[in-house]
């Protein structure tokens, strides 16, 4: 006897129908490459590392600064070297401070202000061979990132487990549904310089270069407030407390910002595309005046009179593909507008002291121009020092500060055809 | 059939019993009384020996959209009162590349309830035909490799009896395969290895003989 338990078409319909939402074909790529994975250092124990050692030797020096009698050298990413100056000719190392994470520096009164990593740390530096800590603005520069091999991804970045101190370039599989979300890791650029990493904004630390309160400077100070650029930001930070540092607005300049220089009661931001010029007419919120467009390139400012001298290099954190030094008339600061362009090697830091300019043109060496007439600075060229090769200079009380690979120099430069080394701290190869 | 019988049960009892294939009325379905014909004529603990060849295509949706791609698969093996069912198997089946599926089948029917499919399940492994595959996303060669699979299903009959049976057969079909390859996407290169996870519907028809 035959029993009728299912209508045929209807068990056929219920199993397709069961089985033909799972009938996509899943996708799945294994990949193993070498990539940049971070090393990190917990926020605990960042706090807690700014102290005052030893003095030490200059092993890869970065900017440097002066206040007073005092030199500070930045110690690539490790701290700050403290050197009394007060006789040129023979510096003297009084102590090192080491504040893991430290390129950049300011000096208000006796206190010294620097960032380490993420975080800017005040220290009183009343007696410099005992800075102290008095404050500390956490988080100030958020998901910043030490150097690293760009030619290479980036595995596993992750912001909370402290901060990223280094890289180390390991073998690392991946697990990523087919064409999805691999190549974020890259680190990419957008068309105004901005370095992002998958969907996070970063912020890359620069490459081993030299600054003073100059050229190359990323920290400065104009009365009671501290001026700071991250990535494509200007931070202002109020320095007036006596024991803790306020931190003021954030202005999104939607370019990224190499450089700030301080010149009347203005700002001069150097952007990998143009330089941007903001008021100091309410110090605690610059406000926008004006921006001369330049292609894309790493450009160094300072300011003497009507002229800005913007130098144009090309590197591979600028994307820039010109060397050249641009005069800049910002007589009328709310229409600056191109004078004349000087083709050049590949110029680093400058400097101006009376319309002498001191130009830092990477391996042909230093330049030294008279610059009053701006339409023919080439012609006037004073003196050529292919040997002096150094990132950055700075003209000073008549000593000429120079600091590259090899150190810190300070030549007598009362005769500009001859100068004459004075004193040098020398790098020494661990 | 004779020479599946023999490449799958190559013994001696297995020859004997391919034999009775073609001489066994297998006519329970009207009488009704199968298990008392089958242990009779069993020659191995009452296994009987059958065949299914079933051709049909491979559905679902791949990297691409909607495809539907080739099977052809024949199965050997011994059947137990008309209602279980244990075979090997191999055949011809098309993904990204072609490969060469080898197998277990169970079947089942319910005789009780005739209105009722016969069931089947079958897990495998399939090796790959072609030696490389253009299949990452770089667009370069890749080695190919094979890898696991299983389907279970369902069956009707579709007409035929006593021996030879015309089937339509509706089955899941899981599958993984693999595509390896080493690549210089970076500075530093790297590899990268594909691994295919295919959900398709086989709709296919047979013909089971007994």
């Amino acid at each position: 006897m035959k029993t009728k338990v299912f209508h045929l078409p209807t068990l056929v319909v219920l199993f397709l129908s069961f089985f033909m939402n799972s009938c996509s074909d899943k996708i799945i790529e294994e990949i193993t490459y070498t990539a940049n994975v971070p090393v990190y250092m917990s926020f605990s124990e960042l706090r807690s590392a700014v102290k005052s050692t030893q003095s030490r030797q200059l092993v890869h020096p970065g900017k440097i600064y002066i206040k007073d009698n005092y030199l500070f050298i930045n110690e690539y990413g490790e701290g700050i070297h403290i050197i009394d100056n007060a006789d040129p000719s023979h510096p003297e190392t009084i102590s090192f401070l080491e504040i893991p994470g430290n390129y950049n520096m300011a000096v208000r009164n006796n206190i010294l202000y620097a960032d380490s990593y993420i975080d800017l740390v005040a220290l009183d530096i009343t007696d410099p061979a005992n800075p102290l800590e008095t404050g500390r603005v956490k988080n100030a520069f958020p998901n910043r990132l030490p150097q690293f091999d760009f030619n290479m991804p980036v595995y596993g970045i992750d912001f909370t487990k402290g901060v990223i101190t280094g890289f180390e370039q390991k073998v690392v599989t991946e697990l990523v549904e087919k064409e999805y979300g691999f190549l974020e890791s890259r680190l990419t650029y957008d068309n105004m310089g901005v370095a992002n990493l998958g969907s996070s904004e970063v912020s890359v630390s620069p490459s081993q270069s030299a600054g003073i309160g100059g050229s190359m400077a990323r920290f400065t100070i104009n009365g009671q407030f501290l001026y700071a650029i991250h990535n494509d930001a200007l931070k202002v930070f109020d320095l007036a407390g006596t024991d803790s540092i306020q931190t003021r607005t954030e202005i999104y300049l939607g370019r990224q910002v190499e450089t700030i220089f301080p010149y009347n009661n203005h700002l001069f931001l150097g952007t990998t595309t143009g330089m941007l010029v903001y008021s100091l007419g309410n110090p605690s919120d610059p406000s926008y005046v004006s921006v001369f467009e330049h292609i894309n390139s790493c450009d160094p400012v300072v300011i003497e009179g009507n002229y800005a001298y913007v130098t144009l290099r090309s590197g591979t954190q600028c994307n820039g593909f010109v060397n050249q030094l641009d005069v800049v008339d910002i007589s009328s600061i709310a229409h600056p507008f191109l004078v004349k362009s000087y083709p050049m090697f590949n110029p680093h830091g400058l400097g101006i002291d009376n319309h002498i300019l001191f130009i830092c043109d990477g391996d042909a060496g230093l330049k030294v121009y008279n610059a009053a007439d701006p339409m023919n600075i080439h012609m006037n060229q004073i003196a050529h020092f292919q040997d002096i090769r150094t990132y950055d200079v700075i003209p000073w009380n008549g000593i000429l500060m120079l600091i590259g690979d090899d150190g810190l120099f300070q030549y007598d430069y009362s005769d500009l055809s001859d100068l004459r080394l004075i004193s040098s701290i020398p790098v020494v190869e661990p | 059939m004779m020479l599946l019988a023999g490449l799958f049960l190559p013994s001696g009892k297995a020859a004997g019993y391919s034999i009775d294939v073609f001489t066994n009325q297998w006519t329970a379905e009207n009488s009704g009384d199968d298990t008392k014909n089958d242990s009779s004529n069993s020659v191995i603990s009452g296994g009987r020996f059958y065949s299914y060849t079933s051709a049909g295509l491979l559905i679902g949706n791949g990297e691409s959209g909607f495809l539907a791609n080739p099977s052809v698969t024949s199965v050997a093996g011994l059947s137990w009162s008309r209602q279980l069912y244990a075979g090997m198997g191999a055949g011809f089946e098309r993904y990204n590349w072609s490969v060469l599926p080898l197998f277990g089948e169970l079947r089942y029917k319910n005789k009780q309830y005739e209105r009722l499919p016969m069931i089947s399940f079958r897990a495998g492994y399939a090796l790959p035909l072609e030696k490389t595959h253009d299949g990452n996303r770089y667009q370069s060669t890749g080695n190919t490799s094979g890898g696991v699979f299983f389907s279970p299903g369902i069956s009707f009959r579709l007409a035929g009896k006593s021996g030879t049976i015309l089937m339509a057969e509706v089955a899941y079909q899981y599958q993984e395969m693999r595509l390896n390859d080493v690549k210089y996407i970076w500075d530093a290169g790297s590899s990268t290895n594909i691994r295919y996870y295919y959900n398709r519907i086989a709709i296919k028809l047979g013909i089971l003989f007994y």
